[in-house]
């Protein structure tokens, strides 16, 4: 139901439902109090109710003030003991461009002009004056832009241009923004052009009610008020935590190398990982920690930050974490070394069962669903105002170092009752039968394409896989493994020689997607089936070592296997079948 | 579309706009009726209506409308 109110806004929902949606967050308790004034030059009733939603999703509880119908002059200057005895933590100036009373006149020469921007600058100059008496933030909307334009292109350029006007008075607002410290500019002249004009401002609705702004904009107005409203109580968030496949490149390291990985311009999707390492770039020089917690070999891992056209590099990272290990364990190890809390932290990654078992494990930890188009990304970090700042200072600039000096490692306990309960959680179910001739195309694919889950890395040739499709001798087959989000395809192979009542695995891998699933155990169950079938009585499984392939060099240990040979990055594994006794706990078979 | 179901997805949009999982409209209901529906309630359920049934309301035509049955004629002329 909160995800109605974070990027993308479904603003049908919040307008219809905004009185169910007030009630439910009510309900969740735990709330800051906080005054706020809301000082109008138009409607402002609508605003109010949406915006007492947002807050409220933010944990404060908001009472409000709300001058009397295009007073925000009237009460800020005159009245102002009045709004003292509200007692406002924050002042929110909802003007628009409907508020600019006299617009330069065809006549006006330049210092006419200037006059003009003098006088309407000063009438805001009183306001903020005034209020900062009360020891309050005041936020302030700068200047939409016009939607009727006489002049046509020329009001942007000719002094006499509404257009002109607006800009230089949008001007001086910033300049007055830098000077007076508890002055914060709400972007409205951002906001309207990234919505439109068009769907920023409604004609009927300003004639008949006097709203400066469409319904359906209120939302996107308010979840805007609310960015600045969480950064000014420092309920902003402190540290980026990246996935690295298919988020920080395209590809899968461990299996495609470095010179097969996506980033730089060589590509449209290349280009796209690299405009979102240029964007997480940007925060970092602004003072917001980056970190990595991705399942790779720390080598392979590190290996992607070193490709020639990377943006970001190794040490722009003040946390590492490349390993097998549930992220959200490093994650909780993350958020200790840097000494902040999990709900200072914004997890970023492709895959929708990571998302899920991280913000399943730490409560209050922030994980949009950003789907799985890089090119989508950043928007949702950007437009979700996680890190929005209030001002930038040298403590920000320089504050990575700081965490990069930190590190005090404390280990939180994880609140997790068992991985296997997660596991179940997923629904998985598992088709895994013998191949065929059919699968041939498949079959080549992942034996050239996967180095990470892979004993032998035997490569087959497309005549090799059809022979043995067809030899009674060879135990083959494949699985697929299907989740509540839906088919991954076939994922896993293995691949055994019979002879004289021995088994031998020439291939056994497993795609990096579903690492951690369970699936070795299942596949293993049925070639144990598939071989007691052939009254085959021992099977022997070899590790040979290559680069990328370490994390399965304890596989047929954790199997049940024994080691009889051990050498030069080679072992020898032997299982006796007669003890075996079914390991898969998590995936349901499906025989259909 | 007709009458029935229009009138259903009316209900539904009154039910939100007003808060009343249980309010039941007729072709009678109006603000005399429905104390809540007030100017800005009224604006609203014009927006809703419009997002709802993917038309535009001009602004003499919103002041025409004083009950459900107005609304209802409404939406089947500019849907047909």
């Amino acid at each position: 139901m909160e995800d109605n109110l974070e990027y993308p806004l479904n603003i049908n929902y919040i307008l219809r439902k905004k009185k169910l949606l007030k009630r439910k967050l009510l309900n969740k308790g735990d709330f800051i109090p906080k005054n706020i004034a809301i000082l109008g030059g138009s409607s402002t009733s609508e605003i109010i109710n949406i915006l007492e939603i947002f807050l409220l999703k933010n944990g404060i509880k908001p009472s409000f003030y709300e001058s009397e119908y295009n007073k925000f002059y009237e009460e800020a200057v005159f009245n102002i003991d009045n709004l003292a005895k509200f007692n406002p933590d924050i002042v929110y100036i909802h003007t628009t461009n409907k508020n600019i009373l006299i617009y330069p006149n065809l006549k006006d020469t330049e210092n006419d002009v200037k006059i003009l921007l003098e006088n309407e600058l000063e009438k805001y100059k009183l306001v903020w004056n005034s209020l900062l008496k009360l020891n309050c933030s005041i936020i302030q909307n700068n200047f939409d832009n016009i939607v009727d334009r006489s002049l046509g292109n020329l009001d942007f350029s000719d002094i006499h241009g509404q257009t002109f006007f607006i800009n230089q008075l949008n001007n001086a607002f910033s300049e007055n923004a830098r000077v007076i410290e508890n002055l914060y500019i709400n972007d409205i002249n951002y906001l309207s052009s990234y919505l439109g004009l068009k769907n920023w401002f409604d004609r009927v609705l300003w004639y008949q009610a006097k709203y400066a702004l469409s319904m359906s904009a209120i939302p996107e107005l308010v979840f805007n008020i609310t960015k600045i409203i969480n950064s000014i109580f420092g309920q902003t968030k402190k540290c980026l935590v990246l996935d690295l496949d298919n988020t920080c490149w395209g590809g899968v390291i461990g299996d495609d190398g470095l010179d097969k990985i996506v980033i730089g311009k060589n590509s449209a999707l290349a280009e796209a990982f690299t405009s979102f390492q240029i964007y997480v770039n940007e925060l970092k020089k602004r003072g917001i920690a980056i970190a990595v917690s991705s399942k790779n070999d720390i080598d392979n891992a590190k290996e992607g930050f070193r490709h020639p056209e990377t943006v970001l590099e190794f040490s722009d990272f003040v946390a590492f974490k490349a390993n097998w290990d549930e992220k959200y364990l490093n994650i909780l190890d993350i958020a200790s070394e840097l000494n902040i809390g999990v709900d200072s932290i914004v997890f970023i990654d492709d895959n929708p069962m990571e998302r899920d078992l991280v913000s399943s494990q730490i409560h209050k930890i922030t994980v949009p669903n950003i789907g799985e188009k890089i090119e989508k990304f950043i928007d949702y970090i950007d437009k979700n105002g996680y890190f929005e700042p209030t001002n930038l200072i040298d403590e920000d600039i320089h504050r990575n170092k700081y965490y990069q000096d930190n590190n005090q490692r404390v280990l939180e306990k994880a609140n997790f009752h068992s991985y296997d309960d997660f596991l179940l959680s997923l629904n998985m179910s598992a088709s895994i039968k013998t191949f065929s001739t059919l699968h041939v195309d498949r079959i080549i694919q992942l034996t050239n394409k996967t180095n990470q889950f892979n004993l032998t890395s035997k490569k087959y040739t497309f005549g090799e896989i059809k022979s043995l499709c067809l030899n009674k001798d060879y135990i083959k087959i494949y699985g697929k493994l299907f989740d509540k989000y839906g088919d991954n395809g076939v994922v896993s192979l293995i691949i055994g020689r019979i002879q004289t009542s021995v088994c031998h695995i020439d291939l056994w891998l497993m795609s990096c997607r579903v690492f951690k699933r369970g699936m070795e155990f299942a596949m293993l169950d049925e070639f144990v089936n598939q071989c007691r079938g052939q009254k085959v009585v021992e099977i022997r499984g070899y590790y040979f070592k290559t680069s990328k392939n370490k994390m399965v060099s304890k596989l047929y240990e954790k199997c049940g296997f024994k080691l009889i040979e051990l050498s030069d990055g080679k072992s020898s594994w032997a299982l006796k079948i007669k003890n075996y006794k079914n390991i898969n706990k998590t995936i349901r078979l499906d025989y259909e | 579309m007709n009458k029935e179901v229009i009138i259903n997805n009316l209900q539904d949009i009154f039910r939100d706009i007003f808060d009343e999982d249980t309010l039941i409209i007729s072709y009678k209901t109006s603000p005399d009726e429905l104390n809540s529906w007030d100017s800005l309630n009224h604006i609203l359920l014009m927006s809703a209506v419009q997002e709802e049934f993917n038309l535009k309301i001009g602004i003499e035509e919103m002041q025409l409308l004083v009950n459900v049955e107005d609304i209802v004629n409404m939406i089947i002329n500019k849907i047909n």
